[in-house]
């Protein structure tokens, strides 16, 4: 392997979308199509009294208006993550209650989109408010349900007996938050549902998760799932937030049923803020102990979020804990408290994200105190093995990318003091923090079919939601098969196509091309050839169209062997003008260990997106409502700030270590998340190394600094 | 977005009389707020008067050394005008600091003077407002408030004024040419936009049907001192927490002339004439600039989250005038 | 105004004004060949007229005139998308706070959802559709394809027009907000990442392709952008 592996090559989607061929959800182009508009609660909590759709109705152009008084038909889903799964466990426009801002409460549909939005502004609700819950510091915070199974606290060494009483010179004492983050992906949700004949259904819906989609959808509306297709193509970025179907989306699929017509439903910037999830508030307390050789002896780790009154999410932040230091005496605890807010989901690095920003931040204040430098500090304490798994890393180059890092940056070169580097006015300082993220597979299909003109087809419906699927998909054939990127052809995005697994956890590379190698090897013994040139000659030799094979790709014992995490580390140089709080960061060098590495510049592109994700966090992102009436005030991307050009520096991305054959035949571990981890808490060390102040509250915004 | 009648303006009179006769027809011409306020319906216009094709799109110096700019320029064809780049470097620096090249683009001068607050509780219908809707109550005075008013505000309105060139303007001493049915009349850009009161409804001091026709600078002989300093959550494309303009005269070693405006604080731009007057006669340093800007923040009000903005301007006073007494240029 | 200047068209003349007195350079080498002869040919259908309900309209759009019947209130935007077809231009935020529905308006960069398709009869629209001929991408396009300035696509449209609006921009001597002289613009040649970022920052991008975005307008420009792939330190064979 390694005649096209490994390379830089242009992505295979990449001609439909800088030509703006590529056809996302909601653009689709159905013959007799109809528009949709969300009405949505203005209140967090309480009840509908009355609503008045009357005048809506009689507005020119409307078709229907659907309401908790007459809601679409719509069936209960086991909602199991295994068959099917939905964001928001109530399903949409069930009774009269409110239980967040934003909540959908009716749905117009209209002949044009400026029809339907301007009904639906027209349909008059009174409410019964009752007082809301929002505030996250005076929540009340409960032992955290577990989400699948796991448990949600872990007790080991001395912390068995409840006394955190190692003897050691230093401890860290804090607690860091971080502020609701929400995935604001270019492409708003929105979707086209396409009925025929009552008993199927066509769905153009960007999604995440095709086949779950697919199967959640059939239960939703009571068919089995081969009577409904996903169309899902291109989706234009979800970070966590197009895994499942929302309210919305249940809405316009049962809608479009009774209204017999194709629907049509894009949720506005701003009801997308309240209603298709976001990533928790969190406050984290960590306490370390060490020698003074700075040689751990005692981790804690706390962390609260917030769910929705409709259903559970924790942001498992202490999942990271145990897996990058070693310590003897370890205590984890996660509480949830629920606050009258739209229900929070993973988003990127879901957990690990905030975790590492407390776990990274905490261990360079312990630098700080010890004297030591903070690269040194994590190498004395790396550990070898999941502390709660008790099983070794397979492939793990962490020290590595430290090193390797360090050396990128320069590390040396910096002085070990707070405020001691100065560039002309301003401050400068250099931060380094760690990153990690688990490695997950699961159990996917690919088909592959050679022509007789001379091209490869893999077919899968997994998805590419701009993380290089399409292109890390045609290399591993092309690999295989002996053939150039240009003859192979993918499509994803189809619940017609054999199951291509989820887009989430990181792990679609890592499930899917072992299953595309697979079924490209397989397909070439189906011909009995070398590689495709062979099995092209007997194609035009027997006068056959095709062969085509089907494998499948899961994982296996491996992981009663070993732990698999994917390891990284950050280094940044932020300047600040003290005097007007203008921070900037200057510099970025992160160093990855991701086992083999596909397609080094879609790989380069994965990290960036997240170290500039992180950067967000860092600097601007925090949604806000309002504290009486629960209604977002940062609501559209005027209010809530990510990162534009102008915040974001040249990153430079390496990697390190050699494939992880033990995780999967391709050696491959993924790489959507884990740029993201342990981003801001480099910026915060680098905070503290330029100013001395030490901040806790993400983001840095310039009041923070003055 | 509701539905209106739309019709394009022969002439500016034609406009003005459309505008007058029916008091729901509202003006557009970049329309780069005015579409965004649509459709939210914060403006539920039964006419819109398209005036972009009117000639007001000129740059003209008049015969008194001033330079009149029309309504109808566009932000970014005022901002790259060699004069303006030239003699009024913190008016091109200003509206070049505002939103991104796609709205300035897009964006008039006439427009820009009378695009309204980016208050999240007056942008969504959600919430009561009283500029919305007199005497309906001001959720930001008790709600999330740290992007409001600081200076002027008033109980029924702590909204600011979002515009970036307008604050370079009052530095400039800005007048606003307007017509209306009584024919034409000139505004000091400084009294041209209101502070609340109890009328936060109205933001400027335009009569029903008038239409703005035209900016005129003065000329200003120490123009070259001049600075903008936008201070913002995100490095580009986004509202100012708090800004500033600055420009001073400096004749031997004393202040001659100091002006100070700031954006992001008031519902209005902010000239901050005290602070000023303070200046004259005083040596160009450092500790005369902090008194200068202690003095303009003197009366700030501070609400419950923008506390941080008093403490932001007093430091951006300082540092725009530091970087006007070296002869200005980037802040 | 001067004679030659009163025979312009409105427009020509603010596009003089742009340009100011001593500025104008030699053409945009890369911008699109429609883009050259913007201002020409100029069709007003409804002019003057007052409109009520949906009425007909002419849209001049990639060179071709297309009719449509629509109300006023309907956005460039949504004209393209809903009535035209034209999807290529992305609906991001619907508010002119993100840039992915960036088009070419006389060979400027506008947000076509913050105007009326009705306001735009008579002027020239230039979509993402119709940047590249049939046989060749526009050079901005390959630019990005060679640099991975997207990931899931959605901002690139409106990335790609913003990108050749600002060469041509440059080209014509426009200044930002971080040009350090006013009166000495930047060219081309040695436009800096500063420049480029602070010229791109109306186009989000959540994936974050920011790097190779701007190494995709380095490469337009006639500059060489550093690699956009990762370094891979350690062997991979395996």
């Amino acid at each position: 392997m390694n005649q096209v592996i490994g390379k830089s090559v242009n992505r295979k989607d990449g001609r439909a979308k800088v030509t703006g061929e590529a056809t996302y959800g909601a653009e689709h182009q159905i013959q007799g199509l109809v528009h949709g508009y969300l009405v949505t609660a203005t209140i967090a909590k309480g009840s509908i009294r009355t609503i008045d759709t009357q005048k809506a109705e009689a507005t020119p152009g409307v078709i229907a208006v659907f309401t908790h008084k007459n809601p679409p038909k719509v069936f209960k889903p086991t909602n199991n993550w295994m068959t099917s799964k939905i964001y928001e466990a109530r399903l949409p426009l069930s009774d009269n209650t409110i239980h967040y801002a934003g909540q959908i409460v009716g749905l117009v549909v209209a002949d044009t989109f400026e029809r339907a939005r301007d009904a639906a502004q027209q349909i008059q609700i009174e409410y019964e408010t009752q007082p809301v819950e929002v505030n996250a510091q005076q929540a009340n915070y409960q032992k955290a349900k577990s989400m699948f199974g796991e448990d949600m606290e872990y007790v080991a060494g001395e912390f068995e007996t409840g006394d955190f009483s190692a003897v050691d010179t230093a401890t860290v004492e804090a607690t860091y938050t971080t502020e609701v983050e929400i995935h604001a992906p270019m492409e708003p949700h929105a979707l086209v549902a396409h009925w025929e004949n009552n008993d199927s259904v066509t769905i153009y819906e960007p999604t995440q998760w095709v086949k779950g989609s697919q199967r959640t959808y059939a239960e939703l509306v009571g068919l089995p799932p081969e009577r409904v297709r996903i169309v899902s193509p291109y989706i234009g970025g979800g970070f966590g937030c197009k895994a499942f179907p929302w309210p919305h989306g249940i809405l316009c699929v049962t809608a479009a049923k009774e209204i017999k017509r194709p629907l049509k439903v894009v949720v506005s910037r701003r009801q997308m803020t309240a209603n298709t999830g976001h990533r928790s508030h969190t406050e984290q307390t960590i306490r370390l102990a060490a020698n003074k050789e700075g040689k751990l002896s005692a981790i804690e780790h706390t962390a609260k979020s917030c769910t929705s009154p409709v259903d559970v999410f924790t942001e498992p932040c202490t999942g990271i804990t145990p897996v990058m230091y070693t310590t003897p005496n370890m205590k984890l605890k996660q509480e949830l408290a629920v606050l009258n807010v739209g229900t929070p989901t993973f988003m990127r690095a879901p957990g690990e994200n905030p975790g590492m920003f407390a776990l990274e931040s905490a261990m360079d204040e312990l630098a700080w105190e010890l004297n030591i430098d903070p690269i040194e500090l994590r190498l004395r304490n790396e550990t070898k093995e999941h502390q709660r798994k008790k099983l070794p890393f397979s492939a793990k180059h962490f020290a590595e990318c430290l090193t390797t890092g360090a050396e990128k940056f320069g590390w040396s070169d910096r002085q070990m003091q707070p405020r001691s580097q100065q560039q002309g006015d301003l401050l400068v300082g250099w931060g380094m923090a760690s990153a990690t993220f688990p490695a997950l597979r699961s159990s996917v299909e690919a088909k592959v079919r050679l022509l007789d003109d001379g091209t490869a087809h893999v077919l899968t419906a997994g998805n590419d939601m701009g993380t290089g699927a399409y292109t890390v998909i045609a290399m591993t054939a092309a690999e295989t098969l002996g053939l150039p990127v240009e003859n192979i052809r993918v499509e994803l995005g189809d619940s017609m196509l054999p199951n291509g697994g989820l887009a989430g956890g990181s792990q679609m590379t890592a499930s899917l091309t072992p299953a595309v190698l697979a079924a490209c090897q397989s397909v070439l013994e189906t011909a009995q050839a070398q590689n495709a040139q062979e099995a092209f000659a007997k194609l035009r030799e027997s006068g056959r169209a095709a062969y085509e094979a089907t494998a499948s790709s899961a994982p296996g014992e491996e992981g009663k062997k070993f732990a698999f995490n994917s390891w990284g580390a950050h280094f940044c140089e932020v300047t600040v003008d003290e005097e007007i709080a203008r921070l900037r960061i200057t510099r970025w060098v992160s160093v990855m260990n991701i086992g083999r590495v596909l397609n080094s510049k879609t790989a380069a592109s994965q990290i960036r997106g997240g170290v500039i994700m992180g950067i967000g966090q860092a600097l601007m992102e925090e949604c806000h409502l309002d504290p009486t009436t629960g209604y977002p005030v940062v609501y559209d991307l005027a209010t809530y700030h990510f990162p534009a050009h102008a915040d974001i520096p040249r990153i430079e991305v390496s990697f390190v270590g050699e494939p992880d054959l033990d995780f999967n035949p391709m050696g491959v571990r993924g790489c959507g998340e884990i740029g993201i981890t342990g981003v801001a808490a480099a910026v915060t060390n680098a905070v503290y190394h330029a100013t001395g102040k030490r901040i806790r509250s993400l983001p840095i915004t310039p009041d923070k600094l003055l | 977005m509701k539905n209106f009648t739309y019709v394009r303006a022969n002439s500016i009179e034609d406009a003005v009389s459309r505008a007058t006769s029916d008091r729901q027809a509202m003006f557009i011409a970049g329309g780069t707020n005015l579409v965004d306020r649509l459709k939210v319906f914060l403006d539920e216009p039964s006419q819109l008067v398209d005036v972009s094709r009117l000639e007001m799109k000129q740059i003209e110096r008049t015969n008194t050394g001033s330079l009149k700019i029309g309504a109808l320029v566009t932000n970014t064809a005022l901002a790259n005008h060699i004069e303006v780049r030239r003699n009024y470097p913190l008016l091109s620096r200003a509206v070049l600091a505002g939103a991104s090249q796609q709205i300035r683009n897009m964006a008039t001068v006439g427009g820009n003077l009378m695009q309204r607050t980016r208050c999240p509780y007056y942008y969504d219908t959600a919430f009561p407002c009283n500029k919305r809707q007199q005497n309906t109550g001001c959720p930001a005075t008790t709600g999330m408030n740290r992007t409001h008013a600081i200076l002027g505000a008033s109980e029924s309105c702590v909204a600011t004024n979002p515009s970036d060139m307008s604050v370079a303007l009052a530095a400039i001493d800005a007048v606003v040419e307007v017509e209306g049915v009584q024919g034409k009349r000139e505004i000091p850009l400084i009294d041209f936009h209101r502070l609340p009161g109890n009328n936060p409804e109205r933001d400027t001091n335009l009569e029903p049907g008038e239409l703005i026709t035209a900016v005129i600078l003065p000329p200003l002989s120490f123009s070259q001192s001049g600075v903008y300093l936008k201070l913002r959550d995100r490095a580009s494309y986004a509202f100012a927490l708090v800004s500033v303009a600055t420009a001073l005269e400096v004749a031997g070693d004393k202040i001659k002339t100091a002006r100070v405006a700031l954006g992001g604080v008031a519902h209005k731009p902010w000239r901050a004439m005290e602070a000023e007057e303070f200046l004259i006669g005083k040596a160009a340093n450092k500790s005369n600039f902090e008194q200068a800007a202690e003095i303009a923040l003197q009366d700030a009000q501070p609400l419950a989250h923008n506390g941080f903005k008093v403490e932001l301007s007093k430091r951006a006073i300082r540092r725009a005038l530091a970087v006007s007494a070296q002869g200005g240029g980037l802040a | 105004m001067t004679e030659e200047e009163q025979k312009l068209s409105p427009k020509q003349r603010s596009r003089r004004n742009f340009l100011g007195q001593s500025l104008f350079t030699a053409g945009a080498a890369i911008a699109a060949p429609s883009l050259l002869n913007s201002c020409q040919n100029k069709t007003v259908s409804a002019s003057n007229a007052l409109v009520e309900g949906e009425t007909m309209i002419g849209l001049k759009i990639n060179g071709q005139l297309k009719t449509l019947n629509i109300e006023p209130r309907v956005t460039l935007l949504d004209a393209l998308r809903e009535n035209l077809g034209l999807t290529g231009s992305k609906k991001g935020c619907d508010h002119g706070q993100c840039g992915a529905c960036t088009v070419l308006i006389d060979g400027q960069r506008a947000y076509s959802c913050l105007t009326l398709a009705i306001m735009q009869e008579g002027n020239e629209i230039t979509t993402i559709e119709g940047l590249a001929t049939e046989d060749n991408l526009h050079p901005v396009q390959t630019a990005f394809l060679e640099n991975d300035g997207f990931q899931c696509g959605y901002c690139t449209p409106g990335q790609i027009c913003a990108s050749v609006a600002l060469l041509e921009e440059v080209n014509n001597g426009s200044v930002s907000y971080v040009t350090r002289d006013l009166t000495n613009p930047p060219e081309l040649a040695s436009l800096s990442e500063s420049e480029i970022k602070e010229r791109m920052s109306g186009n989000l991008c959540r994936c974050s392709a920011y790097n190779g975005i701007v190494a995709a307008v380095q490469q337009a420009a006639g500059q060489t952008p550093p690699s956009p792939a990762a370094s891979i330190e350690h062997s991979q064979v395996g």
